[in-house]
């Protein structure tokens, strides 16, 4: 059987870049909304699916899902010590995160 | 590798003392999973708020409730504290504050500005 090592290298980058996309992302949103909130329904969504903002979004949550599970593969690498323990725990969480993924891209394009 | 039986070990939680540098780091992480677990509450609230007018509404009423203002408070209390605590790996991992003395004094800082974070948060949810 052939075990995919564990090179931490990409990882802690991948985990670095999201995180600053994330932040760019939270600052501009709250300024954003603290300047002109939306009044109702409507001006809400329109702001939500601008172009602008539904690619940013719709980056944000990819990076948010990468953030995630690379910040979940190091807790269950240091806490879950039995292979089939963190085998089982990871695939529940990747099973997870790909849905969440999908989730949001119905979202989306629901709204759109 | 040869065993040392004579180091003391303290497993007694009240005994342990934790530099303020390890405790903020445990948070980080603590945050970190609340913030996992949040995301689709997150996305449930997102996808009612555009589906349509009674949504956006039934979302604004949700909010309203005191239960789930509170949940909305650790949830950003989390997310304020795992960003500063992120903000200070950043800086470290730039060569900004390694020595221990200055890791510990941005850990304080992390420490007062996650409190101070949670006093706003409720500050503005509840007023």
């Amino acid at each position: 059987m052939v075990i995919a090592r564990a090179h931490g290298l990409k990882p802690w980058l991948a985990q670095r870049f999201s995180a600053v996309y994330m932040t760019a992302y939270l600052l501009f949103f709250l300024i954003r909304l603290s300047i002109q909130p939306p009044h109702g329904f409507s001006e809400w969504r329109g702001f939500m699916t601008s172009p602008l903002m539904s690619i940013s979004t719709l980056l944000l949550f990819a990076f948010l899902l990468i953030h995630a599970w690379v910040g979940m593969r190091d807790i269950a690498m240091d806490y879950l010590h039995s292979f089939k323990v963190r085998l089982t725990v990871l695939s529940l969480i990747a099973a997870g995160l790909i849905a969440m993924g999908a989730w949001l891209l119905l979202v989306l394009a629901r709204a759109i | 590798m040869p065993k040392n039986n004579n180091r003391p070990v303290f497993l007694d939680l009240a005994r342990i003392r934790l530099p303020i540098t390890a405790l903020i780091s445990i948070a980080h992480r603590v945050a970190g999973v609340v913030l996992f677990l949040s995301i689709p509450f997150a996305i449930y609230l997102l996808d009612l708020s555009l589906g349509g007018r009674l949504g956006y509404n039934h979302v604004q009423d949700l909010l309203g409730h005191a239960r789930i203002k509170i949940v909305v408070i650790i949830i950003f209390w989390a997310l304020a504290h795992h960003l500063f605590a992120g903000v200070r790996v950043l800086l470290i991992d730039f060569g900004v504050g390694v020595e221990r003395d200055e890791a510990r004094r941005s850990a304080w800082i992390i420490a007062i500005g996650s409190s101070v974070s949670l006093l706003m948060i409720a500050g503005i949810l509840l007023w």
